[in-house]
């Protein structure tokens, strides 16, 4: 379709003939002329057509804040113009190098280009990069642009980066992660995978015993001898409950509390996945988003994926710990399994976290053993803070929280306070080493 | 490849022929009758004729400089055909003002220069005129493309391109009007043979190609819409 600008060139034409034909004029009819055939002839070159895009092939799974290639090929077959490439980058991507728009000059040949730009993916989630939109324009803007969209998208992946939780094998340090010894664990048989060394116990087999560790470590004649753990078949089962309020929103789009919690839920689920746990998790205020216990690589996947689409909610909590709990009810009873709660710790939630222990306590009832529950608390001020004043101004506002942590101590559950500006996840954990 | 800045290449063409184009014109001007009656009537205004010969010049080379200076290159084309337009005029066949009986007529704005020159200016200063019209969409475009975060490098590549193409095309429609206008006068005899034949020739074929120019131009846009369609 033509544009406006035609009539600019037809109307220099009219005035110029009309004139001429008025005064019978021969130079005004000569004059006119031009611009009708410098319309004409800019009219007779279209603008670029016959347009092949393709995209190269570009990695489908990504850390966060790594840098990805993207390669998409252009080919014009026809026409005379500029043509733009815009390849249409979903929020979160940081452009790092190159460009994701381009202009060509698409002459009498065929033109036949490869574009190349870096992103960086500041953010979990599953992305669609794409569509990509192609202009073709005429040279002197007499004919309309064309915005062509091709539907070619590719799916990235962005992953978190889990923490890299390992458990330490001093037989003198008990770590504060435990390992769900008081589930069903007891009955299954014993692997060929090392867990530990550990002091003889009352039932072990003789055959266990580690005779050169004992020489070496006995302190005196009477201490116990010292025996190889190996890990046990069966169904320990840890559950975690990953807090989505919208206090977890704390900080910025791309680093707030939230994403934290999701970071430390991802680790932990990597360290129980790997010694054949079972894991399950489930994310209270967040529409009740549950995955049922099971273990391998399979539970791997599908918890990542999980975790990728989940967002902190922008309303207020409407579904508390307890009723998350309540709801879960029927797969937690009869086992004891270990509790990770991953939570902001804060005053207007102190309540509704007793009542969610109190509550697991509860259902643990039956099982044998006393129920353990772990708190970890992301210190979302510190993620928030700038500068020293602020941090300065978040350290106090932490350290008012520490009668509310003592209070759910109290309740019987083990709570972890983590500064993810200061402390690294794993790091942390180790830190809560005691020395037997 | 070195890196090329278009914007000073087309400024420098559009002063260039901006300022070619308005001293052509004057040229003309100073050879019309009406630049003699100009200079008259300030010499009845008691300015000193050495005077006089400079403030015309003055005036119109300051208002030139302005425009240049605004971006304003094809203003200063439509300025120059202003100062051309006597001298045309000087050539037209039928004399309204004349038959209106008005107390002036075409024949004040008599020139010295001959036919061709008036012809050869006139076509020069619509070929540039032209050329500023592809110029400023050159520029438009830059602008645009620049302001949406395409890499100054691949714009300052495409507008050279562009200048480019826009230029030739604008030199073949000379050109090609050129031989269009030479051709008709080459066979300026086998047309007065044919014409005279015709009853009212100038009318009748005035009418002619009038309506034939019109109608190419509908069905061509016709044509045009049919197709975006």
């Amino acid at each position: 379709m033509l544009t406006p600008l035609v009539w600019k060139l037809l109307g220099s034409f009219s005035a110029l003939f009309l004139m001429g034909m008025l005064f019978g004029n021969i130079p005004l009819l000569c004059f006119s002329l031009i611009p009708l055939i410098a319309s004409v002839f800019s009219l007779h070159f279209e603008e670029p057509r016959g347009i092949r895009v393709e995209r190269g092939e570009n990695k489908i799974s990504a850390w966060i804040n790594e840098t990805v290639e993207m390669k998409i090929s252009i080919e014009a077959l026809k026409g005379v113009g500029i043509i733009t490439v815009a390849d249409t980058l979903p929020e979160h991507f940081k452009l790092e190098e190159g460009n994701n728009f381009h202009v060509f000059w698409k002459g009498f040949g065929k033109l036949s280009k490869t574009l190349n730009y870096k992103v960086k993916c500041t953010k979990r989630g599953i992305y669609h990069i794409g569509p990509i939109r192609v202009e073709s324009r005429h040279f002197s803007g007499l004919r309309q642009t064309r915005i062509d969209e091709y539907p070619i998208e590719a799916e990235l992946v962005v992953r978190p980066r889990p923490v890299g939780i390992k458990r330490v094998r001093d037989p003198k340090i008990l770590s504060k992660i435990p390992m769900p010894i008081a589930a069903v664990t007891k009955l299954g048989t014993l692997t060929t995978d090392f867990r530990e060394i550990r002091q003889y116990r009352w039932g072990d087999p003789y055959r266990q015993i580690n005779w050169k560790a004992t020489a070496r470590l006995a302190s005196n004649p009477h201490s116990p001898p010292l025996i190889n753990d190996f890990e046990r078949e069966g169904k320990r089962v840890v559950w975690i409950f990953l807090d989505a309020s919208p206090y977890m929103r704390m900080g910025t789009t791309t680093e707030n509390a939230f994403e934290y919690a999701v970071q430390a839920v991802l680790g932990v689920t990597q360290f129980y996945l790997a010694r054949n746990c079972h894991v399950a998790l489930y994310a209270y205020n967040d529409g009740g988003r549950l995955l049922l216990p099971d273990c391998g690589r399979r539970q791997e996947y599908k918890l990542s994926r999980e975790i990728l689409t989940m967002e902190p909610q922008t309303q207020a909590s409407l579904e508390p710990l307890d009723k998350a709990v309540k709801k879960c009810r029927g797969h937690i009873k009869g086992a004891n399994p270990y509790f990770i709660i991953v939570t902001m710790v804060k005053e207007e939630n102190v309540q509704e976290l007793l009542n969610g222990v109190r509550q697991l306590r509860k259902i643990s009832k039956g099982a044998r053993g006393k129920p353990q529950i772990l708190i970890i608390h992301v210190s979302g001020y510190s993620i928030t803070a700038r500068g020293l004043y602020e941090s300065a101004a978040a350290a106090m506002l932490e350290i008012r929280n520490n009668s509310i942590i003592r209070l759910l101590r109290r309740s019987g559950a083990y709570v972890v306070p983590w500064n993810p500006r200061r402390q690294s996840f794993s790091r942390l954990l180790l830190a809560g080493l005691t020395q037997t | 490849m070195k890196n090329k800045n278009a914007s000073p290449l087309i400024f420098l063409s559009e002063a260039l022929a901006s300022l070619m184009v308005f001293l052509l014109s004057y040229y003309n001007l100073t050879h019309n009758n009406l630049y003699t009656s100009i200079l008259t009537v300030l010499e009845a205004l008691n300015v000193p004729q050495q005077l006089s010969v400079m403030i015309l010049p003055a005036i119109l080379l300051s208002a030139v400089f302005t425009l240049m200076l605004a971006g304003a290159f094809s203003k200063i084309c439509h300025l120059s055909l202003i100062l051309l337009i006597p001298s045309v005029l000087w050539f037209s066949n039928l004399d309204w003002l004349q038959i209106l009986r008005l107390p002036i007529n075409l024949q004040f704005f008599k020139t010295d220069l001959p036919f061709t020159c008036i012809l050869y200016s006139g076509l020069l200063i619509i070929s540039c005129e032209t050329l500023f019209h592809f110029l400023s969409q050159i520029k438009r475009t830059r602008r645009e493309l620049l302001s949406r975060g395409a890499d100054k490098e691949d714009v300052e590549k495409v507008a050279i391109k562009q200048f480019t193409f826009a230029s030739t095309l604008t030199a073949l429609c000379t050109l090609t009007t050129l031989v269009i206008v030479n051709a008709a006068f080459l066979l300026k005899t086998t047309f007065q043979n044919f014409t005279r034949q015709i009853l009212y020739p100038y009318i009748t074929l005035g009418a002619i190609s009038t309506a034939i120019t019109i109608i190419c131009i509908l069905a061509y846009l016709r044509s045009q819409a049919e197709e975006s369609q």
